[in-house]
């Protein structure tokens, strides 16, 4: 590690330097492509309650994660660092290779961004119930979306294994599962309730494959921890 | 064109573009085509009063739509332009190398949160103050965009400018022209103007290369009728 001083921030010569939170749902993307690719990286871990001085040099916008290539060159957004994995690292097939299939995986992970998360922090923002029932609903509904993406799928893939690829994790699960991860406060805080019937089985069925994944389990983190971390959103 | 007795009209074994010609985010669909000189057939959709059988192509009612000649369905501006990209590699839309495709993702971003996003808050912005408060605001971020742009400049994939990748309107500029272009309805409206000074030379630099590129005007919507389609964003 370089040494630090107030013009500087810490980093590794000649290799990755990822900036986390680990219990952040959008460095656990950066953390999961790292990790699927099985590229070597220097972790830095950012206490977002008490952030280093020198972070601004990182990242002006004070978030994570942050990514430092070997270059000097550095990159910031989740889905924007956990792309630049794949396509830096192809022999990792982290998206597939050809131009419909990655529009159809772009297509799964962008309900994640645009209809759960939006939800799930709202939920537990929302001061009246009837809002919180709202909030609960684009939840199951984004999940509905999910469950019908994954069908459509897995009749194209021809496999049943439980991935959005099949057999392997891919940019589909990296940029998602936290998320889901994160719905354990939305659960304990707001009673959300993810039915068993028909309409979800898919989605239950991902979720079952890709938490027996290594991937999955070396960030992830228990209903409980999630849902203390996340009692600050609460009304 | 297929007859009545499909559900939903489309170019058989070709692509079809559901567009609406005023609106931005279609508009970087018809971009990528166009600039990747691929075939597509337009079928446009008046937003103010869809075809009944529009459901059936898009569940969430949006422009743009793609249908590809297998008959599968995209969503979303940005997968269909990454799609095009991906599918006409010839074209060169994208760069292959994964740390200039991370900065130009980054650039997009940069633009959608700091210049597209503001831009409706200014026309619905009900009280003067509030609208000199959002103009003060878009002004920063065409800013900020100036200097990523000379930033890329510096760069070995943007070699001197005006457009991302030096001389050719590409990828960058499909995604974020029709954008830049709404300038002329906040002139009209809030009597917005980006000043000729040191601070924006990035900026004006670019848009001034951009409105004379053909890839700009073969798919600008006529100025009487783009001032008048966000007459209904005004509070």
């Amino acid at each position: 590690m370089s040494s630090s001083s107030t013009t500087e921030y810490p980093y590794e010569e000649g290799s990755y330097t990822l900036y986390v939170t680990k219990y952040c749902p959008f460095a656990q993307r950066a953390l999961r492509a790292f990790y699927a690719a099985k590229v070597p990286y220097k972790l830095v871990e950012i206490d977002l309650d008490n952030k280093p001085t020198w972070y601004h040099l990182v990242n002006p916008q004070l978030k994570v994660p942050a990514l430092r290539l070997p270059s000097g060159e550095i990159l910031i957004e989740s889905l924007v660092i956990s792309e630049y994995v794949a396509d830096q690292f192809p022999e990792a097939r982290l998206l597939p290779t050809d131009a419909l299939e990655r529009a159809q995986l772009r297509l799964f992970v962008e309900i994640f961004s645009s209809k759960i998360v939006p939800n799930l922090y709202g939920a537990l923002r929302a001061a009246s119930v009837e809002e919180q029932e709202t909030k609960k609903e684009g939840i199951l509904a984004g999940i509905r979306d999910a469950s019908r993406q994954l069908e459509n799928q897995w009749k194209r893939v021809n496999n049943n294994e439980g991935l959005w690829l099949g057999d392997r994790v891919s940019l589909a699960e990296i940029n998602t599962v936290s998320f889901v991860n994160q719905l354990a406060a939305v659960e304990i805080h707001r009673g959300l309730v993810v039915p068993q019937s028909q309409e979800y089985a898919a989605f239950n069925k991902w979720v079952e494959a890709y938490s027996a994944r290594p991937e999955y389990t070396e960030y992830s983190l228990a209903d409980d921890v999630i849902a203390e971390k996340l009692r600050k959103f609460l009304a | 064109m297929s007859d009545i007795s499909q559900a939903y009209p489309y170019e058989e074994n070709g692509y079809t573009l559901y567009s609406c010609a005023t609106c931005p985010y279609a508009q970087r669909a018809l971009r990528a085509f166009r600039i990747a000189q691929v075939p597509h057939k337009v079928v446009e959709i008046d937003l103010l009063n869809k075809p009944s059988w529009y459901h059936l192509v898009n569940p969430q009612l949006k422009v743009p739509t793609l249908r590809t000649p297998s008959g599968d369905l995209l969503i979303e501006s940005l997968v269909i332009a990454e799609y095009v990209a991906d599918q006409f590699p010839k074209a060169r839309l994208l760069s292959l190398d994964a740390l200039e495709r991370a900065q130009l993702r980054l650039f997009i971003e940069l633009f959608s949160t700091r210049i597209s996003s503001v831009f409706y808050r200014v026309l619905r912005a009900a009280d003067v103050d509030d609208q000199e408060m959002e103009k003060k605001k878009l002004l920063e971020g065409v800013r900020e965009v100036s200097r990523e742009l000379e930033n890329q400049w510096e760069r070995e994939s943007g070699k001197g400018g005006p457009f991302w990748y030096g001389d050719r309107f590409a990828y960058a500029e499909v995604a974020t022209v029709s954008f830049a272009g709404l300038f002329r309805v906040l002139d009209h409206y809030r009597g917005f103007q980006v000043p000729d000074t040191q601070e924006y030379k990035g900026f004006n630099k670019w848009f001034g290369a951009v409105v004379n590129h053909p890839g700009f005007t073969d798919v600008k919507p006529d100025d009487a009728a783009l001032i008048a389609s966000y007459k209904r964003f005004l509070p």
